[in-house]
């Protein structure tokens, strides 16, 4: 992985609605319709414009016909956020 | 991967959508900016990655090493050649001798790159090399491979104790560098870690 492609990855990895997009579309993918997405986490057009740029950019994502498919190095990526943070477990209990 | 994608979906809640739960996902967020900072503040210890061959070679030349060398920093992996250490003795206008900086540039590396070359003190440097248990340790041999069974007059390569790694061309042995480099500086990072722990 090149320079800028960790700061890419890094980039949404450091953005809270990105990583809320990650956790959307590795629930519901494949083929996640964007305005699904907007509606279920709230998102204006511009925010929506960020996550999407950030995520396209970062090549972790398949973005089709409005609709987005996370790519395998995704998952694996948010896997291991999910498993470093406790995100989903403090999700639970809290 | 469909085990991942599964564990996934089972695990990620519907709630943690709604915005009610942004301040845990912006929690998640922060302790990863904190882990990036001090991965990167630990970046900075590393001692480095000494690239060394022969200078003068048409193409595999101090310029083709600074390349490489810029591409490593660029990836937070501190690397230096023996052109640097002489830069830096030169500034503390200490007496240069080539030996001296040789040894320098061994002890302080984390690893060494070894290019292999042609010039004439390439037997008798790879011989200190080898010669040196520590240093023969954490050298990798790069070896072009028009010289695959070059015969006797490449012997000395038999002495190293890592496998050697063979490169096609100039852009071929750029890309093994990089990897290799940047697998070494993963490794020590994990290393570092696990013992901070």
């Amino acid at each position: 992985m090149s320079y800028s492609e960790l700061m890419d990855w890094q980039s949404v990895f450091e953005d809270v609605n990105c990583v809320r997009a990650l956790l959307y579309l590795a629930k519901y993918n494949p083929n996640t319709q964007t305005m699904d997405l907007q509606k279920t986490l709230s998102l204006n057009s511009n925010e929506l414009d960020v996550v999407l740029n950030k995520l396209i950019n970062a090549k972790l994502v398949f973005f089709k016909d409005d609709s987005l498919t996370l790519k395998d190095s995704a998952l694996i990526a948010l896997d291991n956020f999910v498993n470093l943070t406790g995100l989903t477990k403090k999700a639970v209990l809290a | 991967m469909s085990n991942i994608k599964k564990k996934l979906q089972a695990e990620i809640s519907d709630d943690l959508f709604s915005e009610m739960r942004i301040p845990a996902v912006s929690a998640a967020v922060d302790l990863i900016k904190k882990d990036h900072k001090r991965k990167i503040n630990l970046l900075k210890s590393y001692p480095g990655i000494l690239l060394l061959g022969d200078w003068y070679d048409q193409e595999i030349n101090l310029d083709f090493f600074n390349s490489v060398k810029q591409k490593l920093i660029q990836n937070n992996c501190n690397a230096f050649t023996l052109d640097d250490i002489r830069t830096e003795l030169k500034r503390t206008k200490k007496p240069i001798d080539a030996i001296e900086i040789r040894k320098r540039g061994l002890d302080n590396a984390a690893i060494v790159l070894l290019v292999d070359g042609n010039g004439r003190g390439t037997v008798a440097e790879t011989t200190e090399i080898c010669n040196k248990q520590q240093w023969n340790n954490k050298c990798l041999v790069f070896v072009a491979e028009k010289d695959l069974g070059a015969g006797e007059h490449k012997s000395y390569l038999k002495r190293f104790k890592t496998p050697l790694i063979y490169y096609r061309d100039v852009n071929d042995l750029e890309k093994l560098l990089i990897r290799h480099s940047l697998d070494a500086l993963e490794r020590w990072l994990v290393q570092v870690i696990n013992h901070d722990k």
